[in-house]
């Protein structure tokens, strides 16, 4: 596992441990509510000198149900919440985005949001 | 042959005998050299003065780590401390005055400290190895 990788693997125990559905990737079929931890843009920048050291750039991508409209934005700033208060100290959230819905073939409808983080790497 | 382009990939700072790559930004080594000049009936002269210089470096907040930058500096401002810096193939030797580091916060933000170290002497500067390519 690089480096890169082992990144978003911490981020998700941790959002696991907290007991949010976490995942490195976006599953086939979403049972929402869902948390993902992908790759943002820019995902890699060097910020130290030397060769160990890079800022990573991810997103955390919270998804609920649309099914209920009247109830659906309340779970999703639940779920940022809980995000937010997962987030270990030392990794920066620089912003949320404004919820947007999202259509997928089999669940439907989902309210989603983007969290922005910033995290520091070594590699060895 | 294309000439090597150093970059901060290929630097390295070195202060009180720990390699600090991993809080370090940026550093800068800088010099200046006061220049005595005086003017003649055939024309101004000039002769080279005192040279002074200064180590700057920007730095993540790592105070409580072991080791710190920031603890280092913070327990030895006022005193000599060592310094190495690397950029490719040269290294500069010295040492500069600590000083304390100041604590700036910004919400938002990593917290990030600069420092200004006045140099004790001018570094010295190791030979620049050239590597021949492979034949």
């Amino acid at each position: 596992m690089t480096v890169l990788t082992a990144a978003r693997a911490h981020l998700v125990d941790l959002y696991q441990l907290s007991g949010i559905d976490a995942y490195l990737y976006t599953p086939p079929v979403v049972i929402p509510p869902i948390v993902t931890v992908l790759p943002a843009s820019a995902w890699i920048e060097p910020n130290r000198v030397g060769k160990y050291h890079a800022k990573l750039e991810l997103t955390v991508t919270a998804y609920v149900g649309l099914i209920d409209p009247s109830t659906a934005l309340q779970q999703l700033e639940t779920l940022i919440d809980e995000l937010i208060l997962a987030t270990p100290s030392g990794v920066l959230i620089t912003s949320v985005d404004a919820p947007r819905v999202d259509s997928t073939s089999s669940q439907g409808d989902l309210l989603a949001s983007d969290l922005t983080i910033h995290a520091q790497v070594r590699r060895d | 042959m294309a000439a090597p382009l150093i970059t901060g990939y290929d630097c390295s700072i070195t202060v009180g005998g720990t390699v600090f790559d991993d809080v370090v930004a940026s550093f800068e080594l800088s010099f200046d050299t006061e220049s005595l000049t005086y003017n003649v009936l055939s024309g101004p002269r000039a002769a080279g003065g005192s040279e002074s210089g200064s180590l700057n470096i920007t730095f993540a907040y790592d105070s409580g780590e072991t080791p710190s930058l920031y603890d280092s500096l913070w327990t030895a401002k006022g005193t000599q401390i060592a310094y190495v810096a690397t950029a490719g193939n040269s290294t500069y030797t010295g040492t500069a005055i600590a000083v304390r580091p100041g604590l700036p916060a910004t919400a938002g933000s990593i917290v990030e400290c600069s420092v200004e170290l006045a140099l004790d002497g001018m570094p010295t500067q190791a030979p620049v190895v050239v590597k021949s390519a492979a034949k």
